[in-house]
């Protein structure tokens, strides 16, 4: 049995085809088992016979290529236009300037998914009457059609064979061989996807991971979902380990564990789906988590209900190590030798093990279990300080990795690359988005702990990015950031541009908006002048270069030179706007600017974002969000990574967000869409069974699909899962919905029990889905692009706010420091998030120690003495009212 | 005084001299120039600047882009900056990748 058997390759022809090329289609299509179908217009004639370009061969042709309607197009598995002359004779029409009937059927065929689109060297010279199909699309062509394909709007890219979802281009015909292999690969995996439920011989979507084409390693890490460069298929899927299990309890007995003993209880057997044969007889570890229904101590036995409903019975081991969930810089805490009080119903348990193919009806042996708390229904992170703790960790992690423990808080010192235990590498770079995200999270660390260290450092790393990283720009009344320094050797050299394979030579609003997350949540703490005035001088660029008068929102990227988002050099990020360019301001800066300025400019800012975001973002064809839009704000689905593909944390982080956006400026239509993405989201991006989120999925099911397709591994990220823990309990305070309590409390779990180093310190990037941490390549740093106690700080500080006084109705202390000449009408605000008026008050205040009356307990406002020197605000916030 | 850009490359030195005011309008022309210098990895970009009686900050990023583009090392020399246009390069913080000279000490000394 071949992989192809069945299939039918379409081949345009014409006259000076290229005999080799053409040649090497027939032979090597019919080694996997596909016809090859040569097409043409026959003009009326029964056939015709064509010849060569080089040798003049004669190949005949009775297959006319306007008998094929759309019908028969979709048996096709792919169209292939061959190089040589052969596009050029196919565009021939009588009436000038109409469409040829060659033309026509690529253009049914491109409009057909299903179809695999093969066109080689001159053969994209016959998609110039229908350029739209190609526009904003990766292609590669004949070096004599660059220019061509650009005039067709498609992204010339230089490589020997370019895949851009269902459309794949060869350089030459020098290049069939790599072509015809894509194509094969490509229709094998199409084929064994639209079969699914019969398993295939070969595993299916082992083969497109191996295909996909090599992109660029950046030289430090973005977001994660940037970062998947290191795209190794490591999946082994859900489906095949539920079938393990299943087949191993079906068998239960024939070990002699009785399958209807206790702890077992009635219909507690679990639900399972077929395998792949192939695959039941592999033992494989795994991480369960779930809900104690049963514990048999004598004989070991332990019966687990999972997130998504299933029954897992556990064998417990004489090497079975069971230890309490702890927090950085706590020791570990053994629960080994309390196993039998601990294991009581209802309590919930990581279980780390091996699945057995021959385990019986308890296939599955704990290996090392992690409980959440002592008691039941004790959750350890929802302890008061357990977040404070944690940010005071951190603090003292970056601190030290990058000036030492107690020296000097030099930034000349700093580097973005910083290894796992947080030493540094030989990379000179300092980027000013990584020095900004750790000043955010010196910031709040102050905030929460009144450290002055960790101020010290937000306020010289500020100084810094305004004097090394800043770029005021006195024609345009505006400043923007340069991308960073590269200071090797003590010498300064600006990097103007991304360096960035995504915003290459480009200034990105992304980098342009965090910028300015530090510097921001510094001036809440301080109210610097000058610091404000640069946020101020940022915004003003944002709206004079980023912002489309026309359409509404903000575009992506802008060109260095002339600053507009249209400049041709942008190539694939011309005239985009993208998730980052109007969703990011919010959480990245502006909600906090408007905490700290109370002025009404930046709400309504932040109503046009939320307002766009509601607006475009929504898609009924998927559960998630579309990410990525054209100038007018129509979808872009062929952009390089994203393609057609979601980012779990981003519609998290919107829902996260809609709701902060209810105590600002509250829409009905915010609060619909964010629980509906917080409803929809455990069903699409989470993992029920093990805990925690999914970083980036295919947005939609292709036929036969019941679980959205992993991009690149079904590894899960420090940040995404900050986004769930911080959207859930938000949704959780302002709805009083317990599942959404839920979610909050699992999400917390998981990235409690297998995000923190205790080793090195600090928190890990990526895990593996089973938690283990996942440690290669950029993935095992600390200090990149986005790590840099950015997300790991806000998800403490916010997590404390939102436990604290929404969840829990207990009071919090937070710390300021206004400057003598901080905050222009001298008056503080001190309130910890956007919250709904009345729900918390101020209760007291401190400075310099002693109590001070100039307050307004419900504005949550204080009004600052005058003075010399710096002063030390204590504010003592407590709950009041009902939220909801 | 009209926009007027010309161009040498010798000996692995770009030499521009510039006259006019080198605003937005100009400085696409400065940064063609400048990417034909960059396409020749010159580790050396010299620009005559006596007669430059305005740069603009679409001028300055021309350079600042040119210095990220050129070879590690390469050297930026501004030749004759007048004080406002100096100041206007400090603002900018491209002061500390650049050279600032009163005239020509070394290299081909006229294009």
């Amino acid at each position: 049995m071949n992989r192809l058997d069945g299939a039918i390759v379409a081949v345009l022809m014409e006259s000076d085809f290229v005999e080799p090329e053409v040649h090497y289609y027939q032979r090597r299509f019919a080694e996997e088992g596909a016809r090859t179908r040569f097409v043409t217009r026959l003009w009326g004639q029964q056939a015709l016979t064509f010849h060569g370009h080089e040798f003049r061969e004669p190949l005949t042709v009775d297959d006319d290529l306007e008998a094929i309607g759309p019908g028969d197009l979709r048996e096709l598995d792919a169209l292939i236009v061959p190089s040589g002359m052969v596009s050029d004779r196919l565009r021939y029409t009588e009436d000038a300037g109409g469409i040829s009937p060659a033309v026509r059927l690529l253009r049914e065929a491109f409009a057909t998914p299903g179809v695999l689109k093969g066109i080689v060297c001159h053969g994209l010279w016959l998609v110039s009457p229908i350029g739209e199909v190609v526009r904003g699309r990766r292609v590669t062509c004949h070096n004599n059609l660059v220019a061509d394909v650009r005039n067709m709007g498609a992204v010339y890219t230089d490589q020997d064979v370019v895949v851009d979802g269902d459309l794949v281009t060869a350089r030459t015909a020098d290049h069939c061989h790599a072509f015809a292999r894509m194509m094969i690969e490509l229709m094998a995996a199409r084929r064994a996807r639209r079969s699914a439920g019969v398993p295939p011989r070969v595993a299916p979507r082992h083969a497109p991971a191996r295909l996909r084409a090599p992109h660029p390693a950046p030289a430090t890490p973005r977001t994660v979902t940037r970062d998947a460069v290191t795209r190794d298929a490591v999946t082994r899927d859900a489906v095949t380990r539920d079938a393990v299990t299943r087949d191993a309890a079906s068998a239960g007995g024939v070990r002699g564990e009785p399958s209807r003993a206790e702890p077992v209880r009635a219909g507690a057997r679990p639900e399972r789906e077929p395998a792949p044969p192939a695959e039941r007889d592999v033992a494989f570890s795994d991480l369960v988590f779930g809900t104690v229904t049963g514990h048999d101590g004598a004989r070991g036995l332990l019966d687990l209900r999972t997130g998504d409903g299933r029954t897992i019975r556990a064998r417990l081991t004489p090497t079975t190590s069971a230890e309490f969930l702890r927090n950085l810089g706590d020791p570990y805490l053994d629960a080994s030798g309390h196993l039998r009080e601990l294991l009581s119903p209802g309590r919930r348990v990581f279980a780390h093990g091996v699945f057995y193919p021959d385990g019986g009806d308890a296939p599955f042996d704990a290996k090392r279990l992690v409980f959440l708390g002592r008691r039941p229904e004790e959750h350890v992170f929802e302890q008061p300080g357990w977040w404070v703790r944690q940010i005071r960790e951190l603090g003292r992690f970056y601190r030290r990795a990058q000036f030492g423990d107690g020296g000097p808080v030099d930034f000349a010192d700093y580097r973005t690359v910083l290894r796992l235990g947080g030493d540094k590498t030989d990379h000179h770079v300092q980027e000013t988005d990584t020095i900004s995200r750790m000043v955010y999270g010196m910031s709040s660390a102050y905030m929460l702990t009144g450290d002055e260290d960790f101020l010290e450092v937000a306020e010289r790393g500020t100084a810094y990015l305004r004097e090394h990283m800043r770029f005021v720009d006195p024609d345009e009344d505006v400043v923007y950031w340069y991308h960073g320094v590269d200071v090797r050797d003590g010498v300064e050299r600006k990097l103007f541009t991304s360096e960035f394979g995504d915003d290459y030579d480009a200034i990105p609003m992304y980098e342009q908006i965090y910028a300015l997350a530090g510097p921001t949540q510094l001036f809440r703490v301080t109210g610097d002048p000058d610091v404000a005035r640069d946020i101020e001088g940022t915004l003003r660029l944002f709206r004079k270069f980023f912002r489309d008068p026309d359409k509404g929102g903000y575009f992506s990227h802008i060109d260095p030179i002339l600053l507009s988002p249209h400049h041709e050099s942008l190539g694939p990020n011309r005239s985009r706007k993208n998730w980052n360019s109007i969703g990011d301001h919010a959480p990245a800066y502006l909600i906090n600017l408007f905490l700290g300025t109370g002025d009404e400019r930046h709400a309504d800012m932040l109503e046009e974002t939320f307002d766009l975001i509601v607006r475009h973002m929504p898609d009924d064809a998927s559960p998630f969000v579309q990410e990525r839009f054209h100038g007018d704000w129509s979808p872009d689905r062929t952009w390089d990574w994203q393609q057609d593909r979601a980012v779990v944390g981003h519609n998290l982080k919107i829902s996260w967000n809609l709701m902060r956006m209810m105590s600002i400026r509250p829409k009905d239509r915010y609060r619909t869409l964010a629980q509906q993405i917080g409803r929809r989201m455990p069903g699409v991006g989470a993992d029920l069974r093990r805990g925690g989120w999914y970083d980036m999925v295919e947005r939609t099911l292709a036929p036969g699909e019941r679980v959205h397709r992993f991009v690149w591994h079904d590894r899960k990220a420090w940040w995404q899962q900050e986004q769930a823990i911080l959207a859930y309990q938000i949704l959780a305070a302002f709805t009083g919905d317990e599942e959404f309590r839920d979610r909050a409390r699992e999400s917390a779990a998981f990235y409690n029990a297998f995000f923190l180093d205790h080793d090195e310190g600090g928190v890990y990037f990526n895990v593996l889905a089973d938690g283990t941490p996942y440690l290669v390549g950029t993935e095992r740093l600390k200090g990149s692009h986005s790590m840099s106690m950015c997300h790991a700080a806000e998800l403490c500080f916010l997590a404390t706010v939102y436990q604290r006084l929404l969840l829990d109705r207990e009071p919090l202390s937070l710390w300021f420091r206004p400057r003598p000449d901080g905050f222009p009408d001298r008056v503080l605000r001190v309130a910890p998030d956007a919250l709904p008026p009345g729900l918390v008050r101020l209760d007291w205040v401190e400075v310099d120690g002693r109590p001070h009356s100039a307050y307004d307990p419900e504005a949550l406002t204080v009004k600052l003495p005058d003075s010399a020197r710096p002063v030390t605000v204590r504010a003592h916030l407590s709950p009041s009212g009902t939220p909801g | 005084m009209t926009f007027d850009a010309t161009m040498r490359i010798d000996d692995g030195t770009a030499v521009v001299r510039l006259t006019g005011e080198l605003d937005g309008r100009s400085a696409p022309t400065l940064n063609q120039l400048i990417a034909d210098a960059v396409a020749a990895q010159v580790g050396r970009l010299v620009l005559l600047v006596h007669d430059v009686t305005y740069m603009s900050s679409a001028g300055i990023r021309c350079l600042v882009f040119a210095h990220q583009k050129l070879p590690r090392g390469a050297e930026i020399v501004l030749v004759g900056t007048r004080p406002e246009v100096a100041e206007t390069i400090r603002l900018t913080g491209f002061d500390r990748s650049v050279v600032l000279q009163e005239s020509v000490t070394k290299g081909p000394a006229e294009v």
